[in-house]
């Protein structure tokens, strides 16, 4: 049941680019190449954002899927940032590519992999979904799930934070710190699925809208006021396009929440001796534009040095794990020696930093295996910033 | 009340109206309306032989009315009022509906396109019988005019208005006058030296008698209207007396900062200057200014050695804020535009690294009496190898400014001629199209081409000192998709030269409030009319000039400054206005003195009668809004050709079935 | 080329399964993944030569377990029709279903029968060759690649010691499938529930006997081992390891 031609694989990308939000922005495309130079992989893809236009423009989007450039994507959105144009070419051009490859059937293994699972299980690694809320058997202090009754805050740790090994060691710190704040909280727990972000960009616009209708279906048991979550990818999702489908909470991103209790936050800091530096994921700072909070929470803590890298706010470089990047690893590993997560921690360990704090859960995965992939580990080490803010209130 | 006869006139518009309105059927509908006693059709009304009918038709039947059916009024009422008044009648008893742009434009219905013109026929009928006869009056214009900007723009119309024995006052908030030209070094296509051919007519300026230059000041408000303006200039105290300095530099020598420490505003910041100083040395006024920030007299620290040394004893450290009052009766804004913030791009690096320059500061180091004697140098003072101009910086960008700035790409060009030719660096031109089109501008492009400039396609990603390889090390490496070759390049330069677009100078929304303009998005002054009045505005009276009105380069603004100049002398030699009788008036007896009309008026056209207690109209500031008249609560103000009875009666006629 | 593939569903085991009781608790069904291969190669084949490919979904008339999505998702890959089989007792050991397939396959004419090498439940690996003996046709397990060559197949499959051979197939054949190909193509859910939608999924029945042969005594989960850390400097650790050792008989 393959796309059966040319005009109608136009026809496909062009409906979905219609239902994305100035996806049709794409005909004041100037041909200028800012999204090509600013690209991780502009170097080494065969069709940059730029082309990707031509191609649509020249009906020869079969080229464009056999190269496979659609995949060599991180969902950074520094050319949508950059675009003098302001065309969505990481909600729109991509992703609509993506859907192509999807309906074609093939795309790389490994994502399709994370793909079904997370239309199975709710998750993308093939684990149970009851296991989802197993990590709160890790802490030593009650969590109430909203199913049992309402609270001010929902905690969404998503899949990374749920299952994890690593990045669950980021929920318990969050959750901890929402404990010693005295906050009134819940999570989903197992009726939490993947929030869905990465579906999307991915081009997997179908299942995204199945979790959409899940997790909402699930917010509805019990009222609470607001999110909070520790997923950069979460956060977007949930503040930008759940609200698409009637969604309309607000939604913090939990560097957000820790600056908005930054005064009770420093009557419990105890001093830490540490030279920081910070890395601007790019959903909370480019796509969401927070840079401030991150920042005044880790100046907040006393002993702390903090030192910023070259390239800050809405030009730090990706760490390549969004949309989809983190399921693309060995397919990108084909086009590129470097991985962008390698070179980042390389600026980051010149800051002469020991501490590289991040607020994006994907973060935690990319840069300690960049860490080991760069023979750093030891001399820098990577924290999500609750984790700097649970060491200092400790 | 004569008997009231109406004429009803039907234009077909060539096709533009008989295609879609049924002629024959409106002008038999017309013939049945009350009082009319003559309908016709032609097929283009405003050409000779249709006013002929209708001038025809006053003269052999009498009619005392006349009602138009064509296009809209703001393209013919002129032509057919003045028509029937060439044939005796007074002007305003015309009435014009549009069946055009109203009407035939909007619809291909036939059907209702026809029953809509029957409507506003009747309608027009209806009113054009309460139409009554008015009274154009005049006013005298005064002969001097306020020039608001002293560069290239505002000295040209100077000139042209001080020639034609015009008083000029021109005004110019920097201590000289010159603008952005006289920081040039050389200009394009030609590559003429810009002083050369500026400070001449800068000297002619400062000497013309029929020029009082008023520097170091601005225009602070605006009253009047259009041959009668009332003008307050704020003049900043400079310190310097003009009437005595003779421009020797001896103050500025035996200053007590013997270093010059404090940033040039002149050399774009790069360069540095003392407390008291002269922007540059072909400066118009050729007199000092002292600025009380850094001046160390102003906080007793100095005993005022320039004042000790001056033997014209022209420093003066009272100098107190001036404000002068002038009457003027048109003005002309060549207020310019200042050069986009590079800062507001951090990705670029302005600000962040040493060796990224706007193209203004590479402007200056290569003028000779700039701060590198004309020296094109890196900040360590090496020569530069390699050299990067980044095209359209905060031009054709939605994030920044959307439109294209128009000279940068010219002046790129010509900056990668000059320092090219000052360093024989390597330099890459770095674009997205190239604009190239005026006179001899194509030809000088592929001059510079043959100089082996390099000129790259693709619009800059990022410039970062981050070396991915030996031959970056050190270097600000520029990474740009060449989009004619489809690959990411990386170049190392030592040196990058942004080239910074236009926005309108930094008070031009001070200037558009105080002079009721309007503004394009981008806050550019908007003229009248894009191609038929372009250097008027909707204030009249009041002109623009060169950059204010949109990016411009100095052949353009030049044509466009003498244009406003020969405009302002046409109403200057005609010497009086007419002004448009439909201008609102308040009803005496009526008027209560609530004041309301005031508050409300956009056009500061009211004035409150304290004697009789009530509001006054100035009928030659009234704009006939009919804001008041909407107002007034009780009635008292009303407005010439728009009377209740008149709006009513043809009301009326719209909904008749 | 006409050509069946043999879909079955097993227990989902990412979904924990629990025993309580000797009981299996109820458990979620998957497709079995050596038949989502049979089908893939199925479509592989249709593409490559024409022709066309039904794919028989197999269930127990007494289990919770459902057909129609895995049943949808091969229509949506490129099968043409999709039968759903319900059997009485279908049983654990393949031989009963075996033989009841064979009598069913029977009239249909099928040039190739595809079936995953085995299924997770049984874990006999039996289907492909006792469909063989039941219904006199030859066949080859083990199955990576298929091609055609007039009235016979080509295939390639996978030999003992990482040793790879080539088999020429007589048509009519049964072949058990190890992995298609390629990789298992996606389907995106949008497209799947619009299949699932509009899709006409036939039903058929097939009765089979009691069997009574084998019987489940109990479900149970192996005991965890105990682990013991040894903790200590390296000789003492050695000394409690040989101790260790001791006590449990092997020094």
């Amino acid at each position: 049941m393959e796309l059966e031609s040319e005009s109608e694989m136009l026809e496909t990308y062009m409906e979905r680019l219609s239902e994305i939000q100035d996806g049709e922005k794409y005909k004041q495309c100037l041909q200028c190449g800012t999204c090509g130079g600013s690209c991780p992989y502009g170097i080494v893809t065969k069709f940059t954002p730029r082309k990707m236009i031509l191609a649509v423009r020249a009906n020869i989007i079969d080229e464009l899927l056999e190269s496979g450039a659609q995949w060599l994507c991180t969902s950074c959105y520094s050319c949508s940032f950059r675009c003098p144009s302001q065309i969505p070419l990481t909600d729109g051009i991509i992703p609509a590519a993506r859907e192509l490859s999807l309906l074609e059937g093939n795309p790389p293994e490994e994502l399709a992999r994370a793909l079904m699972n997370t239309a199975r299980y709710g998750n993308p690694f093939k684990e149970s979904p009851k296991k989802r809320d197993r990590w709160v058997k890790e802490v030593d202090f009650e969590i109430k799930t909203l199913a049992d009754g309402p609270a001010d805050v929902l905690f969404i740790p998503e899949c990374f934070g749920a299952y994890h090994r690593r990045c669950k060691e980021v929920t318990k710190a969050m959750a901890e710190i929402f404990n010693r704040l005295g906050t009134d909280f819940a999570i989903l727990g197992r009726d939490e699925k993947c929030i869905g972000d990465s579906n999307r960009l991915s081009g997997e616009f179908g299942l995204f809208e199945e979790l959409v209708e899940k997790n909402i279906k699930a917010m509805e048991k019990n009222p609470f006021s607001r999110i909070v979550t520790i997923d950069a990818h979460a956060f977007h999702s949930l503040r930008s396009e759940y609200p698409r489908f009637g969604f309309s909470k607000p939604v913090l991103h939990h560097s957000e929440f820790l600056a908005e209790n930054l005064e009770t936050l420093k009557e419990m800091f105890s001093e830490l001796e540490y030279i920081v530096t910070y890395h601007d994921s790019c959903y909370v700072g480019r796509r969401n534009g927070i840079y401030d909070a991150p920042r005044d929470v880790i100046r907040a803590i006393p002993g702390v040095e903090f030192v910023e890298m070259k390239r800050i706010k809405e030009n730090a470089l990706c760490c390549g794990g969004g949309g989809g990047g983190v399921w693309l690893d060995s397919f990108i590993k084909e086009f590129m020696k470097e991985r962008p997560a390698e070179e980042r921690v390389r600026e980051a360990a010149n800051t002469g930093a020991d501490i590289l704090v991040t607020s994006c859960i994907l973060d935690i995965p990319m840069f300690e295996d960049a860490l080991k992939m760069t023979g750093l580990e030891g001399q820098i080490v990577v924290k999500d910033i609750c984790e700097l803010v649970l060491e200092a209130i400790r | 009340m004569d008997v009231v006869k109406i004429g009803v006139y039907v234009c077909h518009c060539g096709r533009n109206i008989a295609e879609t309105v049924r002629i024959n059927d409106i002008v038999k509908f017309a013939r049945k309306l009350p009082n009319v006693v003559v309908a016709r059709d032609y097929r283009y009304l405003c050409a000779d032989p249709g006013q002929d009918m209708i001038k025809k038709d006053i003269e052999e039947l009498g009619i005392n009315r006349v009602v138009v059916a064509a296009c809209s009024p703001t393209l013919h009422e002129a032509t057919f009022r003045k028509a029937i008044r060439d044939a005796g009648l007074n002007p305003f008893m015309l009435y014009m509906t549009s069946i055009r742009e109203l009407d035939s434009w909007v619809t291909d219905d036939v059907k209702r396109a026809t029953e809509k013109a029957r409507d506003f026929v009747r309608a027009a009928v209806n009113r054009v019988t309460f139409h009554e006869e008015l009274e154009i009056k005049t006013a005298d214009i005064n002969p001097d005019v306020l020039i608001i900007g002293g560069g290239i723009a505002g000295i040209s119309s100077a000139l042209v208005l001080a020639e034609a024995n015009i008083r000029v006052y021109l005004v110019e908030k920097e201590p000289t006058i010159g603008g952005h030209m006289a920081k040039f070094d050389k200009t394009f296509p030609t590559l003429d030296c810009a002083a050369c051919i500026l400070t001449p007519k800068m000297s002619a300026v400062g000497s013309h008698p029929n020029i009082t230059l008023i520097t170091y000041s601005e225009v602070i408000g605006v009253d009047g209207y259009v041959g009668n303006f009332k003008v307050k200039v704020l003049k900043k105290p400079r310190y310097v007396r003009e009437d005595l300095c003779i421009g020797c530099p001896v103050c500025v020598e035996d200053c007590l900062f013997l270093d010059t420490l404090y940033p040039s505003e002149f050399d774009e910041e790069i360069g540095r200057r003392k407390p008291i100083y002269i922007p540059f040395p072909q400066a118009v006024p050729l007199v000092p200014v002292i600025d009380p920030d850094s001046c160390i007299y102003f906080k007793g620290k100095c005993p005022g050695f320039c004042k000790d040394v001056c033997e014209w004893d022209a420093i003066d450290f009272n100098q107190k804020e001036e404000i002068l009052e002038l009457e003027v009766g048109t003005i002309i804004t060549a207020t310019g535009y200042r050069t986009f913030d590079a800062k507001k791009i951090p990705r670029y690096g302005y600000g962040i690294y040493d060796n990224v320059y706007t193209s203004l500061q590479v402007e200056r180091m290569l003028n000779s009496t700039g701060p590198t004697g004309g020296e094109v140098l890196l900040a360590d003072g090496r020569k530069p190898e390699k050299i990067a101009i980044i095209h359209c910086v905060g031009s054709r960008d939605k994030n920044y400014n959307e439109y294209c700035s128009k000279v940068c790409c010219m002046y790129s060009i010509k900056l990668a001629h000059l320092v090219k030719e000052r360093t024989g660096a390597e330099v890459f031109n770095f674009y997205i199209d190239i604009r190239a089109a005026g006179k001899g501008y194509e030809e000088f492009y592929r001059r510079v081409m043959d100089d082996e400039v390099y000129f790259i396609r693709g619009k800059v990603a990022e410039v970062t000192d981050l070396a991915k390889n030996e031959d970056e090390e050190g270097k600000l490496i520029v990474v740009a998709e060449d989009t004619l070759l489809g690959r990411v390049r990386r170049i190392p330069v030592d040196m990058v030269i942004l080239s910074v677009g236009l926005e309108p100078a930094k008070d031009a929304e001070k200037v558009k409030n105080m002079l009721k303009l309007s503004t394009t998005e981008g806050g550019w002054f908007l003229e009248k009319h894009i191609k038929l009045a372009p250097v008027s505005t909707s204030t009249d009276g009041i002109f623009i000039a060169g950059a204010c009105h949109g990016p411009k380069d100095i052949p353009d603004t030049v044509a466009q400054a003498e244009a406003a100049a020969g405009e302002a002398l046409s109403l200057i030699k005609k010497g009086f206005i007419e002004l448009e009788p439909n201008v609102a008036f308040i009803t005496e007896e009526k008027c209560s003195g609530c004041k309301q009309c005031i508050e409300v008026c956009p056009f500061s056209a009211i004035f409150f009668d304290e004697e009789k207690g009530i509001s006054v109209v100035n009928a030659a500031l009234c704009r006939g809004c009919g804001t008041c008249v909407a107002t007034c609560p009780s009635g008292a103000a009303k407005q010439y050709l728009f009377r209740d009875e008149q709006i009513l009666a043809e009301v009326e006629g719209v909904l008749e079935e | 080329m006409k050509i069946c593939a043999i879909l079955r569903t097993v227990p989902d085991l990412v979904e924990e399964i629990e025993v309580i009781d000797d009981e299996i608790e109820p458990f979620a069904y998957i497709a079995n993944e050596r038949d989502e291969h049979a089908v893939e190669e199925a479509v592989i084949l249709k593409e490559r030569y024409g022709g066309s490919v039904d794919v028989i979904g197999i269930v127990d008339e007494d289990s919770e377990e459902e057909i129609e999505e895995p049943l949808a998702m091969a229509l949506a890959k490129g099968a043409d029709r999709a039968i759903k089989l319900t059997m009485s007792n279908k049983s654990y050991r393949r031989i009963e279903q075996a033989k009841a397939l064979a009598e069913y396959f029977k009239d249909k004419d099928y040039d190739l029968i595809l079936t995953g090498i085995q299924g997770i439940d049984a874990f006999t690996g039996m289907l492909g060759p006792m469909l063989s003996v039941y219904m006199e046709l030859p066949f080859t397990g083990y199955v990576t690649s298929v091609e055609a060559e007039d009235g016979t197949v080509k295939v390639q499959k996978e030999l003992g010691g990482g040793l790879l051979g080539e088999f020429r197939v007589k048509l009519p054949a049964i072949l058990g499938i190890v992995s298609a190909e390629k990789p298992l193509r996606f389907v995106p859910l949008a497209k799947l529930r619009q299949v699932m939608k509009k899709a006409e999924i036939e039903e058929d029945e097939l009765e089979i006997p009691e069997f009574e042969g084998v019987q489940v005594v109990k479900y149970y989960e192996p005991e965890k081992p105990e682990i013991v850390l040894l903790e200590g400097e390296p000789e003492e650790v050695a000394d409690k390891l040989i101790e260790a050792f001791k006590e449990i008989g092997v020094l």
